[in-house]
């Protein structure tokens, strides 16, 4: 039965594979080839735990034990006390930030209690390059349903009865886009799956992409059979490596076991399908930009009607999902529809990931049921806000997407109820801002990167970002004025009106959301020329007060050698230091240098 | 490599490539195992505890009991603390090879002291036999 004794898992996502995952598999290695052991331990490397604070992360089963932050030169010890004797190895177990107890199982963890992975179910479980472990789990069971017992028209039904709603960002019917897939009649039609994923800080197709592959693969072909396509694409950004590698190696596999390619399973149904690199213009995760660029025109939208699922891809009906919407499929064809809804709210049934980055304790990527307020996500499985400081605003739906203030911080997310308070779903990036955060500052820097990544087509979104763009970067200077407020607001309601495609429709959506949430923050900006945060650097001024002990710590921290002692006397004789203001570049290093107890700098 | 011609052949397939994951299903789903502990701290290993462990191990394995995992522990009585209290009767170190065997919902395990291969064997055969009654 078990092959060996123990199995040990090791993160191999991109985020564990930049803190050294590699080498921590090498040293587990050669630390079990040490002490005449290597024959009890399987070792592999599997898709993101979601953990990524705490990477790399090590998990040996069947202890059910969770090592965070473990390091090459940890493997000694690791393998000589908790594989040799028993002794769990305490320095590297996850210590509650709130009792400081050591965590040994992950379930015991604030950070997963209250997760439920279905999009994840098996990310971070199977080894993603071999296919025999995603067979193991029941993978491929779901395809075999909809070939041998169900009709087109029944695979539909049940993706409608799901309420699958697209987790790219629109939450739109997945089930009544397969219908239109379906109802279009041609000899030819496609899928595509959407692993464009190009909002900042967010990473969750990439992590299912690389941690369980064949379950986008199997959904593709279900959808496949569904509307009567033979062929589906794979539109990822070449940015992805090690997504696009986990995908060409899992078809390679699927294909000799027959599970893609022709006559899958003896059906007679064939699919088959490849990868399709794409350059990482943020424009492309558009279906219709995606799928210009796809027959290799430039990555612009079409106008809609005709929408794909009538005239897509090469002219045919084309069914064109998200990653993580293909990601759920397989169960809920197994599972059943009533299994899906019995998670997530009314209308939008079942789970979404997230990715949790910016100011947050866990950093991370989560999955929970639809619903689950800001709240429970922040603070319970995020950890809160780091070094005590206070929570500002949550954005969520990347540069698509608004900022959510402390008084919306109870409302359970959804599709519908984000859209109601000012933002969106997106993709499910969730970035924490706190007290330190301008949020004219946090709006510039999406515009920013929407002006960089407009296509250009339409004139509304090619200039009227640019403008808008102008107009904040004025107002983060102390140039801004009080109509430039008003002109803010027109110009995004324009753009967002007479925009063709989702970017241009929702590029405005930062600026306008924190005009509604933090309007005191640009008033204080354009009206007094002070910036709360204290992020935006030319309203900023570094001094040194009275109190200054002429001790010179500052001095040394400055990395511009812009503080002097040139001031007065201190008691015992010495100058007190001072900032030149004209050299000062208001980086901050000085304060954290200056001792507590003297307190002397201040921030203006 | 197979090629999987029809439905039955994927259940085939599915039947043999659980092995390599049952040990992760069963453990993530860790309320319904059973759990077999082998004392294999410093008093166990001079006790020959880890041939014990393998002899279970193996036996586990041989009757194929998917819902049994067996785990290594630490010594059980903390002699590498001096200052803990011997307990008389119970098993200290003294007692080890010692092997702990806790089923889905009990609070505390049934403890087996200085256990030799057919004690091991035995302790295996029982749980299988209860399991089996349940």
């Amino acid at each position: 039965m078990h092959k060996t004794r123990l199995q040990i898992l090791i993160c191999g996502g991109t985020g564990c594979i930049s803190s050294g995952c590699l080498e921590v598999e090498d040293a587990l290695v050669a630390a079990l080839e040490k002490h005449g052991i290597r024959d009890e331990a399987t070792i592999l490397k599997v898709g993101c735990f979601g953990f990524c604070e705490q990477g790399p992360i090590v998990k040996i089963y069947p202890d059910n034990t969770f090592y965070v932050r473990v390091e090459a030169k940890d493997c000694e010890e690791l393998v000589a006390e908790h594989l040799m004797k028993g002794k769990h190895v305490d320095r590297l177990l996850f210590k509650s930030p709130i009792t400081g107890e050591s965590c040994h199982h992950h379930m015991d963890m604030a950070f997963y209690k209250t997760q439920l992975r279905i999009a994840l179910m098996h990310c971070g479980m199977v080894d993603p390059e071999n296919i025999e472990d995603y067979i193991g789990v029941g993978g491929y069971e779901a395809l075999a349903m909809a070939l041998n017992d169900l009709s087109q028209q029944e695979i539909i039904d049940i993706v409608k009865a799901s309420g699958l709603r697209g987790r790219g960002g629109a939450g739109f019917p997945t089930g009544n886009k397969w219908q239109f897939g379906l109802d279009n009649k041609s000899d030819k039609k496609y899928i595509i799956c959407n692993a464009d994923e190009g909002d900042p800080g967010a990473f969750m197709d990439r992590s299912i992409m690389e941690g369980d592959p064949h379950a986008v693969l199997e959904a593709m072909a279900i959808a496949g059979k569904a509307i009567g396509a033979d062929e589906g694409v794979v539109y990822i950004r070449a940015e992805y490596p090690l997504a696009v590698n986990r995908l060409r190696v899992a078809i390679a596999q699927a294909e000799k076991y027959g599970l893609l390619g022709d006559n899958i399973m003896g059906s007679g149904f064939n699919f088959h399908v490849r990868v399709n690199l794409g350059a990482g213009a943020f424009v492309c995760g558009e279906e219709t930009a995606l799928i210009n660029s796809l027959e290799g025109q430039r990555g612009e939208p079409r106008l809609r009607p005709p929408f794909p699922a009538q005239k897509g891809f090469w002219g045919q009906p084309t069914v064109n999902c998200n990653v993580e919407t293909y990601a759920c499929i397989p169960l809920i064809i197994t599972r059943g529809a009533d299994w899906f809804k019995s998670f997530g709210t009314e209308k939008s049934p079942g789970t979404k990931v997230f990715a949790l980055a910016g100011k947050i304790n866990n950093v991370g990527l989560i999955e929970v049921p639809m619903g689950t307020t800001l709240r429970e996500v922040i603070y319970e499985i995020g950890g809160g806000i780091p070094k005590g400081k206070k929570f500002k605003a949550v954005q969520t739906g990347g540069p698509s997407g608004g900022c959510i203030s402390e008084k919306n911080l109870d409302v359970g997310v959804d599709f519908d109820t984000l859209t109601a308070i000012g933002s969106m779903m997106g993709s499910g990036g969730m970035i924490v801002m706190d007290e330190d955060d301008c949020m004219v500052n946090i709006a510039k820097f999406y515009l920013e990167f929407t002006v960089e990544e407009s296509c250009g087509k339409c004139t509304p979104c090619r200039v009227g970002n640019t403008r808008m763009y102008e107009i904040l970067e004025r107002i983060t200077q102390g140039k801004g004025k009080p109509e430039d407020l008003v002109e803010l607001r027109e110009l995004g309601q324009t753009i967002k009106d007479a925009s063709l495609c989702g970017l241009g429709n929702t590029a405005p959506n930062p600026v306008l959301s924190t005009l509604n949430h933090f309007m005191d923050e640009y008033e204080a900006h354009v009206l007094h020329g002070k910036c709360p945060a204290g992020a935006c650097k030319d309203l900023v001024n570094y001094v040194i007060t009275e109190k200054c002990i002429a001790c010179s710590l500052c001095a040394k921290a400055c990395p511009v050698n812009c503080i002097h002692p040139t001031g007065s006397e201190t008691p015992n004789g010495k100058k007190k230091y001072v900032i030149d203001q004209e050299a000062c570049i208001k980086c901050g290093a000085c304060i954290p240098k200056c001792p507590p107890k003297i307190g002397a700098i201040v921030r203006e | 490599m197979e090629k999987v011609n029809s439905r039955e052949e994927l259940k085939t397939l599915r039947q043999k490539y659980k092995d390599n994951v049952i040990m992760r299903l069963v453990s993530d789903n860790a309320k319904d195992r059973v759990e077999i502990y082998v004392a294999i701290g410093d008093c166990g290993l001079k006790s020959g505890a880890r041939d014990i462990m393998k002899v279970i191990f193996d036996e586990v394995n041989a009757k194929r009991l998917e819902k049994v995992s067996v785990i290594a522990m630490d010594c059980v009585n903390g002699c590498d603390k001096p200052d803990a209290p011997k307990v008389e009767g119970n098993f200290a170190c003294g007692h080890d090879p010692t092997v702990d065997v806790i089923f889905p919902g009990e609070a505390t395990p049934t403890r087996h002291g200085k256990v030799n291969a057919d004690m091991a064997k035995k302790i295996v055969a029982d749980i299988a036999a209860r399991l089996e009654g349940k």
